[in-house]
């Protein structure tokens, strides 16, 4: 029906944005990647060093170094692996509680219990892995939901959690401890999972994604992969839940293990584009901005445009930015290899650009 | 209290859970969606009752009778609700990853919540319905009226809906679109309308339940997640798409909760039903009643 | 088929809004996309380090300098119909006090008051955040406090740190208070008061009641509420024969009431929000709980809360640090009367102690920005300490800790006149109707 306006809009685009330069800022991306991480981390670790102080923006900041850890190990599991996870924030409230009770009722020091956060939140996982593993799909994310629901209860009705009155933590380091710590975390993990991704154990997570059983037929320990990537996903979500912890300065069963944020994540991972390490990234950078953006604009009707947004841009963009844009990339090398002419209606070329 | 008074109370609010979660089902089975605004239309189901009623009587109170002329009217708002946001909205992810339809969803819940504050606010409201006597007392065992009703009302929609399933056309057609879409294409079927029909029916039940639920408990805009997740647990106790397993699952759910409540304490209901939910899924996957669901 | 449709939209949507900056580091599948995402944030922090001295005074069109005061509520969320009360008092006093012509501050200007409220869906996670953001992006001194003593916790740590005075209607916990913070100062009795005047007036009936049983949501404030209440009645010769926690999802209560009517016991404290106070009314009734007396603690005495259970809600009691028919004087409104009046006329509703402390978080302000010489959070902060000075919410004093001087009062629904002050016995209306009829008898 509206073709030609299509046609006008999508030709504007080509003008400024020609699927070509797409095309070869991804080559260039994947030439360079670890150059680029590194540039990340200097142009990433620069701001308190230039100024920035504790406040307002460092905490938005952290907070987006925090979404993207946590959306980055969705994906590991999620967009990786195939395996839709509901209940990742079990290991971020276990961490945070972990590192809360460490630090307040034994006056472990904060690294210390941080280390233990971590370490507590992988053996976690590598327990309920071993029975939520062998669920799929619908299954897994309704199983891991149930983990994520018990837990906050439990947490609820024992004394060393505090109860529903959670945690008070008041003596916490600054601002600044907080936003390389949450920094550092992400940029490790962002190494970890790059490095990760082209190697035999990132091809085999893939493999299981795609299809299990010739996975398991190929000979692969599918069980194994997919524990190990299920709890170094929940080693880095617990050690962000007990930077939280002790960043936010109070816990309860309803922060710690929220579901809200469970799916926020979701949400960032797909929308950045999951599957890759850029994707949950920039999704958790542009929702929580969003996010903060709305909540200061918009009050009374944010989570109305929220979740308009998130519906839009589902509809909108189902691939992710990444994805997205990959496939407007891979479109121009279509052309170039001179496959329909330009003037062709978008739509075959977009079949075949996905295929 | 004895063993049966817990086993009352959980029938009698565990039938409620059950025909909310019986659409929450047929959605799953037959669109392949998993629906997180079902605890919305819930929701909806109940404020459109108040405000009819409300608008009968002037301040939400009525003989039963008054009471039970609002639920079609539920019914019938909530099932045009439905339709419309499968056929706007939903109908455009389906087929796509899992994770998709469920943000959409989940867009559509926080955004209804935070209309619904904004028209009615977040006040709770109920609806009271008179009676002389409000319990039937037998045996030791209590029975409040409305809560009788609600129950017979709940398993009477669900009654409804298998029947409709099994017996008319469109009932008919709904379960081929759920078996292979492009199969009853072929035969004829329109998909997209028969989806939506699914999507307007679960909806409408899920309304007609809320009509009870403002009576013997509360609505609020906020109420619905609750009833969303039980629903999510009572699926995985009857197995996905079937109605008479979400039946017996809610059943089951509202007895489990109700015994934790008498024999340990209220405080480990939840916990209890979400790690049964963990286990179920894990011994059983396919639900006490499943019909071969796929893993 | 609906796959083709969907990217033809995308590409219209990618088109239309040429999201090109986005596109450049979108690519980078390698992980560049860190470092520009960043980089833009950074960019606009640089006006962070500098908030302190910009000060919240600054000139209105009117030529009059402002004040912001700011916070957040909960208007969306558990508590999203409470907050709403704190919200309308808040606007239409402040409201008020600028068409009377502003604030006569003590450094000789006179300001006009603005307000900046943000919703925090009463979600612990999110006041941080917003508490920073509004100090150092609004440049807000003086902070209003957030509903439930949950989302306070964060946003007191955020007021201390950022030495700026933060006053609050509506976080109860002791927890708050306890944490030896200098900057925070609450009008609402701490929740472990809750329950003690209304033990104490059933202790002081005829019939003196024997048993008590309480049934306390999983939450801080009522968890708090029910543990004053069991420290209370370790003091007494009551027995309690009832001691049960639920979840806040859980919405029905019939096996608890069960317990509760097997039990005998006489009195009953519900601690827990409106919500629960309707499902314990109406199944009270079908339950055929016949108790002396029965207390639900938060949003028993709203108008709403009478409406929705009707004669069902007879008898109930609940505790109010405030009067409606209290007669205070006020700068603002002239006296409490005439500030139940404004609130009927402009949001259709009767206030209840959550509006008049919503008011008078407003006053405490106002009180300290006419008496300081200078216009500074310290110095405001200094006397709100030592200040001593009526409202429609009576007179406001706060103690060492920062909680302000005030004990409980008991009302109780009575079927003919309606809501009665019943406890304590000078400011008394009436007398409780104790024991309470029961329900055959009504």
């Amino acid at each position: 029906m509206s073709t030609s306006e299509s046609e006008d809009s999508t030709g504007l685009l080509r003008t400024v944005l020609p699927p070509n330069q797409v095309d070869r800022v991804f080559d260039f991306c994947g030439e360079n990647g670890w150059k680029l991480l590194a540039l990340g981390a200097v142009v990433g670790a620069l701001p308190p060093l230039l100024g920035l102080e504790q406040g307002y923006y460092m905490t938005v900041v952290s907070e987006m170094y925090l979404f993207a850890i946590l959306a980055l190990s969705w994906d590991l599991v999620g967009g990786q692996t195939g395996y839709p996870s509901f209940g990742n924030m079990a290991f971020f409230g276990l961490g945070a509680y972990v590192t809360a009770i460490l630090v307040k009722d034994f006056a472990v020091a904060f690294p210390v219990a941080l280390i233990a956060a971590g370490l507590l939140a992988l053996l976690f996982a590598a327990l309920i892995g071993a029975v939520v593993l062998r669920l799929r799909g619908h299954y897994f994310a309704i199983a891991t939901l149930g983990v994520l629901l018990a837990a906050q209860q439990i947490s609820r009705n024992l004394d060393i959690t505090g109860g529903a009155s959670g945690k008070i933590l008041l003596q916490v380091p600054s601002g600044t401890v907080f936003y390389y710590l949450f920094f550092g975390v992400l940029i490790a993990e962002m190494a970890l999972i790059y490095y990760l991704s082209n190697t035999r154990f990132g091809f085999i997570l893939n493999a299981i994604r795609d299809d299990e059983e010739k996975a398991t037929a190929m000979g692969f320990n599918t069980t194994y992969y997919k524990t190990a990537a299920w709890m170094l996903a929940a080693l880095f979500t617990g050690v962000a839940g007990g930077t939280y912890s002790l960043f936010n300065t109070f816990i309860d069963p309803q922060t710690a293990y929220n579901g809200a944020w469970n799916v926020e994540l979701i949400a960032m991972a797909l929308l950045g584009g999951s599957g890759t390490v850029a994707g949950p990234v920039i999704g958790a950078f542009g929702l929580h901005t969003l996010i903060e953006f709305v909540e200061t604009a918009f009050v009374g009707w944010q989570l109305v445009l929220l979740g308009g947004a998130v519906i839009v841009t589902v509809i909108g963009f189902p691939e992710g930015v990444v994805g997205t844009l990959r496939e407007y990339a891979s479109e121009m090398a279509y052309y170039e290899r001179g496959g329909m002419a330009a003037v062709d209606s978008g739509e075959d070329t977009e079949v075949t650009a996905d295929e | 209290m004895a063993v049966t008074q817990f086993v009352v109370n959980g029938l009698l609010v565990g039938a409620l859970f059950a025909a909310v979660a019986v659409g929450f089902a047929l959605i799953w089975g037959v669109v392949d969606i998993i629906n997180l605004a079902h605890g919305e239309m819930v929701m909806l189901g109940g404020y459109t009752s108040y405000w009819v009623l409300s608008l009968i009587t002037g301040n939400a109170e009525g003989s039963p009778a008054l009471f039970l002329v609002t639920v079609p009217a539920a019914i019938g708002v909530l099932y045009v609700v439905g339709y419309a946001l499968q056929r706007t909205l939903v109908s455009r992810v389906i087929g796509t990853d899992i994770f998709l339809t469920l943000l959409v969803t989940f867009g559509i819940s926080i955004a209804i919540q935070q209309l619904a504050i904004q028209a009615w606010s977040a006040n709770p409201r109920s609806i009271q319905v008179s009676f002389a006597d409000p319990s039937l007392v037998a045996a030791g065992l209590v029975i409040p009226k409305m809560k009788l009703i609600a129950f017979v009302g709940a398993i009477l929609l669900t009654v409804a809906l298998y029947v409709f399933l099994q017996r008319t056309r469109t009932g008919r057609a709904i379960r081929a679109v759920s078996q292979n879409p492009e199969a009853a294409a072929l035969v004829g079927i329109d998909v997209e309308h028969t989806r939506a029909v699914t999507f307007g029916v679960s909806s409408a039940i899920a309304g007609g339940v809320g009509a009870f639920i403002a009576t013997i408990l509360n609505i609020q805009p906020q109420m619905g997640l609750i009833y969303t997740l039980k629903s999510f647990v009572i699926v995985v106790f009857g197995g996905v798409g079937s109605i008479p397993g979400a039946l017996v699952g809610g059943l089951l759910l509202g007895s489990v909760e109700e015994l934790t409540a008498g024999f340990v304490s209220s405080q480990w209901t939840l916990a209890v039903s979400f790690t049964l939910l963990i286990v179920l899924l894990v011994v059983k996957p396919n639900g006490l009643f499943g019909e071969g669901a796929e893993q | 088929m609906a796959d083709k449709q969907n990217r033809r939209t995308f590409l219209r949507v990618a088109g239309s809004t040429g999201a090109v900056g986005l596109a450049g580091l979108a690519g980078c599948s390698g992980g560049g996309g860190n470092g520009d995402g960043e980089s833009t944030d950074s960019g606009g922090s640089t006006d962070g380090g500098e908030s302190t001295d910009g000060g919240t005074t600054g000139s209105a069109d009117s030529g009059m300098d402002t004040i912001t005061l700011g916070g957040s509520m909960s208007l969306t969320g558990d508590n999203a119909d409470l907050g709403q009360l704190y919200k309308d008092a808040y606007e239409l006093t402040i409201q008020r006090i600028n068409d009377n012509g502003g604030v006569e501050a003590g450094d000789g200007n006179t300001y006009e008051l603005e307000m900046i409220l943000r919703d925090d869906g009463t979600d612990a996670s999110t006041s941080k955040s917003i508490y920073q953001e509004l100090i150092d992006r609004e440049n807000v001194d003086y902070l209003l406090g957030p509903y439930s003593s949950t989302v306070t916790l964060p946003a007191s740590a955020v007021a201390a740190q950022n030495q700026k005075p933060m006053v609050e209607g509506g976080g109860a916990s002791p927890e708050i208070f306890a944490q030896g913070n200098e900057w925070i100062f609450g009008l609402l009795p701490t929740a472990n008061k809750y329950a003690k005047s209304y033990i104490d007036m059933c202790l002081a009936q005829d019939e003196t009641p024997e048993s008590i049983a309480i049934l306390a949501e999983d939450g801080t404030f009522s968890q708090s509420t029910a543990e004053g209440a069991r420290n209370k009645i370790e003091q007494t010769d009551l027995e309690l024969v009832v001691d049960q926690t639920f979840p806040s999802g859980t919405s029905d209560l019939s096996t608890n009431l069960g317990r509760v009517r097997d039990a005998g016991a006489d009195v009953l404290l519900l601690c827990a929000h409106q919500k629960h106070n309707i499902i314990l009314a109406n199944q009270m009734e079908s339950q055929g709980v016949n108790v002396d007396a029965a207390m639900g603690t938060v949003g028993s005495l709203n108008e709403s809360f009478k409406n929705e259970v009707g004669a069902n809600g007879d008898y109930i009691y609940g505790p109010s640090s405030w009067a409606v028919n209290a007669d205070f004087e006020d700068p603002v409104y002239g006296a409490t009367g005439d500030f139940v009046s404004a609130i009927e006329e402009n949001y259709d509703y009767t206030p209840d102690y959550h509006s008049a402390a919503g008011e008078a978080v407003i006053m405490t302000f106002v009180d300290a920005f006419e008496n300081v010489s200078e216009v500074t959070p310290t110095a405001v902060r200094d006397h709100i300490r030592q200040a001593e000075f009526s409202t429609v919410y009576g007179t406001v004093s706060f103690d060492d800790t920062g909680v302000i001087n005030k004990n409980m009062l008991v009302y109780q629904w009575q079927p003919d006149p309606g809501l009665q002050i019943t406890y304590p016995e000078n400011v008394a209306q009436s007398d409780p109707i104790y024991p309470m009829p029961d329900w055959s008898e009504r």
